[in-house]
C-alpha cells in the first residue's frame, strides 16, 4: 500500500483531508478525501450502508464494494487527481482494489436565483449561476428538445476547467460546428477560465470594436440563440452563457420582446436603433454644427446656439470631449462605489455636470442637453458589450465632425458601417439579423 | 437574402450617379418631353443588363475574368483593358466631381486634397476591409440608414412644382432629335455605372436575374424625379441655365418645422454615402481585374496604390471644366464597354454552352 502512503503524505498539510479506516465484518477498507468538497456525514452513510447490509445477509462483500463506484488504478497519481477533482476513493486494504465513488457533494454554490446584469420586463427571471450543473438543469428545462447536443471539454493540463458547448444538430451552420469544434480541440490543453482565454483560443482580433460572442445570464436567451443555429458554451466558475457568434440584430432584439404584443415589441425595437444612432450622431452632430457648419441650421437656432456659447473660451470640440471625459469617469465610478456611497456620486455628478459646469461658462447649455442624450441613449441598446461599441464609436464620429462637419460625420458613419458589414466570427458575417449563417 | 442584397447593390451604385450630371444632360439633349431620352436610356441599360444576365447565366457565378479568359486572350483583352481603363477613368471622375460638389456645397473653405483623399480613403477601407460580401451586407445597411432621407427630400422636391410644364406630353415631329445630340449620349453614364460589377459578384451570391430587374425599375422614379423636377419648377429653359439642376431646386425648399434651413444636406449627405459605395465597388472590380487577369497581388498592397495613384490624377485636374472635358471623352469608352462587353460574355456563354451540349451527346 505504498501508493496510499504517498497519498496521505502529499495531503498531510491539507486540514481539509480525510483519511480513515472503515471495518465491517472482517474486511478492513481505508477511506480517502477532502472534506471541502466531499460532504461527509452523508457520503459515509451512503457508502457503509449497503456493505453493512450486504455483510448482514452475507453476500459477497467484495462485489458490493465494487458496484459502489468506478475501478481505478492503484497509482499515486490517479488517486490524488481524483481527490483534487473532489472524488472519495475508497481503498479495499486486503486486496488493494480502489474505488472512485461520486460523493454528496459540499454545495459551492448559490442557488438559482435572479439575474444581477440583466433586467428583464414579463420573462422568466431564473438566472444561470456558477455551477455547471444548474446551468445544464436550466437550459434543459428551456429546451426540452431531442436535438439538443451537448458536448463537454476539459481544458488545461495543471490548472483544469471544464467548457461545455451546447448547440442544435438541426438549425446550426455545418461551418460554424466545424470551426468551432476544430479550434476547441485543438486548444485542449490551455486553461480556459476566463473570456480573454476563450477568445484566444478562438483566434478573435485583438482590435476587434465589435463583441464577437454575447454573454447571457437568463436561459430562455441563450435557448433563443440555440434555436437560431448558434453556439452555447458554458465555462465553469462564470455565471452565464457565452452564446457565439454574436449578430447586430442582438443589440436591437431580446428574447423579452416576444412577451410582448408585437405592437410594442417593434416600437420597443425602432426605439433601440434610434436610441445607437442618437448616441452615435448627437455629440458629433452638435459639434459639427456648432464649429463647420452653422449654415445648415436654421438661423434663429444658429444665433441662439452661438449665443449660449458666446462666453466658452474654447472649440466645441475641446467642450465636448471635455463633458464626455467626464461623464466616461461617472459611468466607469458608479461600477466601483459600494451602493451606499453611490447615490453620493450621482449627486455630486448631477450637480457639476447641470448646473454648476454652465453657470461658471465653461460649457454651453446645449452641450449638456447632447450629453444627457447620448448617454441615455447609449444605455437602450441590448448588452453591455454592445454599449461599450457605441461608446467608443461616438468618439471617431465626433472627431471627424470636428474636421469636416457634416461630411466628416457622414464619413464617420460610413466607416463604421463598412467596419461592422467586413466583421466575421468564426466565417459567420456580424451583419445578419436573426439566424447566423455563413456564406 | 442574397437577392435582397443584389438588388440594393444595384440600387445603390446607381443612386450616386443620377442627381448631378444626369438631370442637365438630358434637358440639354431635348427640348420638351424629356421623358423621352430617360425611357430610351432606360430601355438600353435594360437590353444591356439582360444580354449580360444571359451571357453570366451560362456559367454559374464564376468572375467575368475568368469566363473571358478561359476563351481567346485577345478577345479577353479587348474586352478586358477598355474596361479596366473605363472602370479606373470613372472612378477618377467621381472623386474628382463628387468633391467638387461637396466644396461647393458646405465646405468651401477645406482644401480639395482632403476631400478627394477621404473620398478615396473610405472607400478603399471598405473594399479591404470587406470584400465583396461585405459591400454587399453594406448595401443593405445603407439602404435602410438612408431611405428615409432619400424618400423625404424626393417628395419635398415636388413643394415648388408647377405641373403645367409637364405640356406639351406628347412631342413634335422632332422627338428623335435627341439621339444626335452628344448629351444625350453623355447621360447615358447614369445607366452604364454599375452593371459590369454584376459580372463580379462569388459565386455564393445566388440571386435571380429577376431581382437586378426589379432594382432597376425601383430606380426609373428617381431618374425621372430628378429630371423633371427642375423643369417642372423652373421651367425648360431656366432648368437649361443651371449647372445642378436638382441640387438647385432642393436648395429653393423651405419647410417650417424642421430645424434646418437647408434640405439638401440630407440628399448630399446620402448621395455622398451612396458615391462612396459606388466607389469602393468600382475599386473592387479593378482589383478583381488585376489579380484575375494580370497578377495575384494582395489588396493590401494593390488598394495604398490605387488610392496614391488616383489621388495623383485627381490633383492634375485642376477645373470643373477639364472634368467636364474628361466626362465627355469618356463617353465612346462608354459605349463601347457598355455594348461589347455583354454580347461578348453572351457570345462566349453561348459556345460554352453548345460545347457542353455536343460533349453530353458524345458521351
Amino acid at each position: 500500500m505504498a501508493a496510499i502512503d504517498e497519498v496521505n503524505v502529499y495531503f498531510s498539510s491539507y486540514p481539509d483531508f480525510v483519511h480513515q479506516k472503515l471495518q465491517i465484518a472482517s474486511e478492513t477498507f481505508t477511506i480517502a478525501g477532502l472534506k471541502s468538497l466531499i460532504n461527509f456525514p452523508q457520503t459515509m452513510y451512503m457508502v457503509r450502508d449497503p456493505l453493512l447490509s450486504a455483510a448482514i445477509n452475507r453476500l459477497e462483500l467484495l462485489d458490493i464494494f465494487t458496484g459502489l463506484g468506478q475501478a481505478i488504478a492503484l497509482d499515486t497519481n490517479t488517486i490524488i487527481s481524483e481527490i483534487s477533482d473532489g472524488m472519495l476513493i475508497a481503498v479495499h486494504d486486503a486486496t488493494g482494489k480502489v474505488i472512485s465513488i461520486y460523493p454528496v457533494p459540499q454545495p459551492n454554490s448559490r442557488s438559482i436565483s435572479l439575474p444581477t446584469m440583466e433586467n428583464n420586463v414579463g420573462g422568466s427571471n431564473s438566472a444561470f449561476n456558477e455551477d455547471l450543473n444548474s446551468n445544464l438543469v436550466l437550459l434543459r428545462s428551456h429546451l426540452n428538445d431531442n436535438d439538443l447536443r451537448i458536448k463537454t471539454y476539459s481544458f488545461g493540463n495543471d490548472k483544469k476547467n471544464t467548457v461545455m458547448l451546447c448547440f442544435s444538430e438541426q438549425t446550426i451552420d455545418p461551418t460554424l460546428l466545424d470551426t468551432l469544434t476544430q479550434k476547441l480541440e485543438a486548444n485542449l490543453n490551455t486553461e480556459i477560465s476566463n473570456l480573454k482565454e476563450l477568445s484566444s483560443v478562438f483566434q478573435f482580433s485583438k482590435f476587434s470594436l465589435v463583441t464577437h460572442y454575447m454573454t447571457h445570464e437568463l436561459p430562455q436567451n441563450a435557448v433563443r440563440a440555440i434555436k437560431n443555429g448558434r453556439a452555447v458554451l458554458f465555462i465553469e466558475r462564470l455565471p452565464f452563457a457565452i452564446i457565439l457568434p454574436s449578430l447586430v440584430s442582438d443589440m436591437f432584439i431580446t428574447e423579452d420582446d416576444l412577451n410582448h404584443p408585437p405592437v410594442f415589441s417593434w416600437m420597443l425595437k425602432i426605439l433601440r436603433i434610434i436610441g445607437s444612432l442618437t448616441t452615435l450622431i448627437f455629440p458629433g452632430l452638435y459639434v459639427a454644427l456648432v464649429s463647420v457648419n452653422p449654415d445648415v441650421l436654421r438661423f434663429e437656432l444658429a444665433h441662439s446656439i452661438a449665443r449660449s456659447r458666446l462666453d466658452v473660451p474654447y472649440p466645441a470640440i475641446i467642450e465636448a470631449l471635455l463633458l464626455l471625459g467626464i461623464m466616461e469617469l461617472i459611468m466607469e465610478a458608479i461600477i466601483r462605489l459600494p451602493t451606499s456611497i453611490g447615490p453620493t456620486v450621482t449627486m455630486v455628478g448631477g450637480i457639476v455636470l447641470g448646473q454648476a459646469v454652465v453657470d461658471a461658462k465653461l460649457v454651453s447649455n446645449l452641450l449638456i442637453i447632447v450629453l444627457a442624450a447620448a448617454t441615455i441613449a447609449n444605455a437602450t441598446v441590448v448588452g453591455f458589450q454592445n454599449s461599450y461599441t457605441l461608446r467608443l464609436s461616438k468618439y471617431l464620429l465626433l472627431i471627424l465632425s470636428a474636421f469636416l462637419g457634416v461630411l466628416g460625420l457622414l464619413s464617420g458613419l460610413v466607416i463604421l458601417c463598412a467596419y461592422l458589414a467586413g466583421v466575421r466570427t468564426l466565417g459567420i458575417p456580424y451583419l445578419q439579423l436573426i439566424r447566423a449563417k455563413g456564406d | 437574402m442574397s437577392n435582397l442584397q443584389v438588388s440594393t447593390t444595384y440600387i445603390l451604385t446607381h443612386l450616386g450617379l443620377i442627381f448631378f450630371l444626369y438631370p442637365s444632360d438630358v434637358i440639354d439633349s431635348t427640348n420638351e418631353a424629356q421623358w423621352l431620352p430617360v425611357l430610351t436610356g432606360f430601355v438600353f441599360h435594360l437590353l444591356i443588363i439582360f444580354v449580360y444576365l444571359k451571357g453570366l447565366r451560362y456559367f454559374q457565378g464564376e468572375s467575368i475574368v475568368n469566363i473571358l479568359l478561359r476563351k481567346n486572350k485577345i478577345v479577353a483583352w479587348a474586352v478586358l483593358l477598355p474596361m479596366l481603363l473605363y472602370l479606373s477613368w470613372i472612378m477618377i471622375i467621381a472623386v474628382r466631381s463628387f468633391s467638387e460638389v461637396i466644396s461647393i456645397a458646405f465646405l468651401s473653405n477645406t482644401p480639395i486634397w482632403i476631400l478627394i483623399l477621404l473620398l478615396l480613403l473610405v472607400p478603399g477601407f471598405m473594399t479591404l476591409h470587406g470584400k465583396i460580401g461585405g459591400l454587399l451586407r453594406l448595401s443593405i445597411m445603407f439602404s435602410c440608414l438612408f431611405v428615409i432621407p432619400i424618400v423625404f427630400v424626393l417628395a419635398t422636391s415636388f413643394q415648388n412644382v408647377d405641373w403645367h410644364y409637364l405640356f406639351p406630353l406628347w412631342p413634335g415631329p422632332r422627338a428623335l432629335h435627341f439621339l444626335t445630340h452628344p448629351s444625350f449620349y453623355k447621360s447615358l453614364f447614369a445607366y452604364s455605372g454599375g452593371f459590369l460589377l454584376l459580372g463580379f459578384l462569388p459565386s455564393y451570391t445566388v440571386y435571380k436575374p429577376k431581382a437586378v430587374f426589379w432594382g432597376s425599375l425601383v430606380i426609373l422614379p428617381s431618374y425621372l424625379i430628378a429630371v423633371y423636377v427642375p423643369v417642372l419648377t423652373l421651367g425648360e429653359e431656366s432648368a437649361r441655365q443651371l449647372q445642378f439642376p436638382y441640387l438647385f431646386i432642393v436648395d429653393t425648399i423651405s419647410i417650417n418645422w424642421l430645424m434646418f434651413d437647408r434640405i439638401n444636406v440630407f440628399l448630399l449627405l446620402s448621395l455622398v454615402a451612396f458615391c462612396m459605395f459606388f466607389i469602393a465597388a468600382t475599386m473592387f472590380q479593378i482589383l478583381e481585374i488585376v489579380r484575375l487577369g494580370i497578377k495575384d497581388i494582395s489588396p493590401n498592397f494593390l488598394v495604398p496604390i490605387l488610392i496614391t495613384y488616383s489621388l495623383i490624377i485627381c490633383l492634375f485636374i485642376p477645373d470643373w471644366k477639364t472634368v467636364d472635358l474628361l466626362f465627355q471623352w469618356n463617353t465612346p469608352l462608354r459605349l463601347y464597354v457598355a455594348c461589347v462587353t455583354p454580347v461578348v460574355v453572351l457570345v462566349i456563354g453561348w459556345l460554352h454552352a453548345r460545347k457542353l451540349k455536343r460533349e453530353l451527346n458524345s458521351t
